[in-house]
């Protein structure tokens, strides 16, 4: 429980709630203030703007009719005073659609005061200015500020004003809306939010589910959402390249044990049997000793098998390292001649070495002389019973060329490169003529890789089968 | 109990028949599933123990030959292959066990104790003709309780003459089935055997109980 209310509140999903949630919420506290500010001042401006225009407007009117009150002629216009008056009050009140506070004096004589100022007489010093925009306060007339506006032409005095707290009124609604509407908003926007983001984390879910599913015993299965071109997709693409390269190379270390195995199996098949049926009864001392030196041939070849698998494993990760050194290589074959010959007395080969100049070449020892045993190990294994195993050395001028040749049945055509692959033995198709090779040949190829030369074979109907490597010189 | 023995390398083939002799089987070896259906199709086998990767032939093909010539001969599997698609392949194409390679030898002829047990009633390892009881683990005979020491040759014949008793044996059958295949069937050979094996088992004071079936061969029977 506790385990899930904590993997809720470390969620992507909760924190892009959060994200989503608060940036909405200062958006609109940002949208309010600005709002607020703005209607604020556009209002003020409004107010003196229409004040001004109405003030303007009456001004106007009482200029353009050329009024002297103080010689009022009646005449074909207005023939009386009152008419007059009217008219400037019929033309004011239509540009009084606010019903803002009007005065018209001239002089110290009030001309006109609208109904809504009651008792009230606006009287204001007298000014120079033409146009005066200022704040009043009067608590009999209007609690709040009186935006005062004074217009003064050459005889007329015109007062128009209007109390802010009307904006201010309207500002405070605004402001209530907005705080009312504020936790709404912020519900709305969660869900919205939370929404949104389970949408879009949906496959993210997905993804995890099926990654979850994936084991080494699946990696053939793939992670949907890959025909999406968004970054999801994408990534669900990069996802399965990479379980596809993993599986490339869990397959290749699978088919790396499982034909590791069945190399040692063999060797161990026959130490287990022989020990464990001689130790069932007692044997004559002849008995054991035949027991004995062939568990010693296995031990050998176990021996062999597990250098070639460690060799080729070091080799896969790059950690052979080649120490090259002059080589006068009549000498060195003759030395492995010596080592190896005992290895043909059971099918009565010999090993004979074809070469007498002296050839000085740069190459790895160990690495080579590991490469040829195993040569000449295939040699006897696949020669016939009586024939020699020949090793000739040749001068190529920029490289040499060290074949070696047994007598045998030929390997057919569409073998012949396959004795290079790694386990080849382990192949179904394998025959009599190739069978064994296992390790040996892919190790050779790997040697003469690393001294940068190259390996062929040759298997003719004559039944010569030699294996030629070509070394450059340094 | 005449078991071949199917495997191409050499050394393995060559310790398996060294020690099912031990147990006084017979066994004849081929190095590859063609060679072996050539020698089950001309001689009769009790068993055939075969190994699956094998040149030329391997033995799957080589079941499904035997099988195909109707030849139900209990054939079992020694591999390397573990798994268990493999073996699930090698039982299902018509071989009876299988066992992988490095096996235990002891559990190699127990298995082929078994197999060559199914054929018959007998569900344990002891033959039984009245008071004459064989034990085919501890390779001891035993007559109303008393120890009968037999050489390998001898046991063989009395092995398979328990294996079929109330049946008549023919002397063919018998070197068939006690014999390597070189051996020439033309000697009197069986003859001589059977007259030690009754000298040791049939005692004067004993109830007799191998017959001779005139112009026939031999029979075992209460």
């Amino acid at each position: 429980m506790f385990k899930n209310i904590k993997l809720l509140f470390t969620s992507t999903r909760f924190k892009i709630t959060i994200w989503y949630s608060s940036l909405f919420l200062l958006l609109e506290i940002l949208l309010g203030v600005s709002v607020y500010i703005y209607l604020y001042h556009i209002s003020h401006v409004n107010l003196d703007q229409n004040l001004r225009a109405q003030a303007g407007a009456i001004l106007r009117v009482v200029e353009e009719k050329h009024l002297d009150l103080d010689t009022f002629e009646p005449s074909s216009e207005y023939k009386t005073e009152d008419e007059l008056i009217w008219d400037i009050i019929y033309d004011a009140v239509v540009f009084n659609r606010r019903n803002t506070f009007i005065e018209i004096s001239t002089g110290q004589k009030l001309i006109y005061k609208s109904a809504n100022l009651g008792q009230y007489h606006l009287a204001f010093p007298d000014k120079k200015n033409s146009e005066l925009i200022f704040n009043y306060n009067n608590e009999l007339l209007s609690k709040d500020v009186i935006r005062i506006c004074q217009m003064k032409a050459k005889r007329f005095n015109v007062i128009v004003a209007y109390p802010i707290e009307n904006i201010a009124q309207t500002l405070n609604n605004l402001t209530d809306i907005y705080i009312m509407m504020a936790p709404l908003f912020l519900i709305i926007s969660i869900i919205g939010g939370a929404l949104i983001s389970a949408k879009s984390l949906s496959r993210i879910d997905a993804i995890i589910k099926k990654t979850e599913e994936i084991t080494a015993q699946n990696l053939s299965e793939k992670i949907p959402g890959g025909e999406y071109f968004d970054e999801y997709g994408r990534l669900v693409n990069k996802m399965n390249e990479m379980i596809q390269r993993i599986k490339t190379s869990i397959d290749f270390m699978n088919q790396f044990s499982v034909s590791a195995a069945h190399e040692l199996k063999t060797p161990l098949t026959i130490l287990r049997g022989e020990i464990e049926i001689t130790l069932k009864s007692e044997k004559t001392p002849e008995r054991y000793i035949e027991v004995l030196k062939s568990n010693y041939e296995e031990t050998i070849r176990l021996i062999k098998i597990v250098d070639n698998l460690f060799f080729i494993s070091k080799s896969d990760n790059a950690l052979i390292t080649i120490n090259k050194h002059d080589v006068e290589l009549t000498s060195f074959l003759n030395s492995i001649i010596q080592n190896m010959r005992l290895l043909g007395q059971e099918k009565n080969m010999d090993l004979v070495l074809d070469s007498n100049s002296k050839i000085i070449i740069q190459l790895d020892q160990d690495l080579i002389k590991q490469a040829l045993s195993n040569i000449i190990d295939n040699a006897f294994k696949f020669g016939d019973e009586n024939t020699d195993v020949t090793i000739s050395a040749k001068d190529l001028g920029g490289q040499i060329n060290i074949s070696i040749t047994n007598t045998g049945e030929k390997i057919p055509t569409d073998e012949v490169e396959k004795i290079f692959d790694r386990f080849y033995r382990a192949d179904k198709s394998r025959t009599r003529k190739t069978g064994g090779v296992g390790l040996g040949l892919s190790v050779v190829k790997s040697i003469v890789s690393l001294h940068k030369g190259n390996v062929e074979v040759q298997s003719s109907d004559n039944s010569l089968t030699s294996i030629s490597i070509f070394l450059p010189k340094t | 109990m005449r078991i071949l023995v199917v495997e191409d390398e050499k050394k393995v083939a060559s310790f398996i028949k060294k020690g099912l002799e031990e147990e006084f089987y017979q066994v004849d070896l081929a190095s590859n599933g063609k060679e072996g259906l050539e020698m089950v199709t001309s001689n009769e086998y009790d068993m055939i123990i075969s190994d699956v990767m094998m040149p030329v032939m391997n033995g799957i093909q080589f079941v499904k030959e035997i099988r195909k010539n109707e030849i139900s001969t209990p054939i079992l599997f020694l591999s390397v292959k573990d798994s268990t698609k493999d073996k699930v392949e090698g039982l299902d194409f018509g071989a009876d066990d299988y066992l992988t390679k490095p096996f235990s030898f002891e559990e190699l002829t127990a298995r082929v104790r078994a197999l060559l047990r199914r054929k018959e009633t007998q569900k344990d390892n002891l033959l039984i003709v009245l008071d004459l009881k064989m034990d085919l683990v501890a390779h001891k005979v035993t007559r109303s309780d008393e120890e009968i020491i037999l050489t390998p040759r001898e046991y063989a014949i009395l092995e398979y003459l328990l294996r079929n008793k109330n049946k008549i044996v023919s002397r063919t059958k018998l070197i068939e089935h006690v014999y390597d295949f070189h051996f020439d069937s033309g000697t009197n050979v069986i003859d001589v055997y059977i007259n030690k094996l009754r000298s040791k088992i049939d005692l004067p004071n004993k109830k007799q109980l191998i017959h001779t079936v005139r112009g026939v061969g031999y029979i075992i029977k209460e």
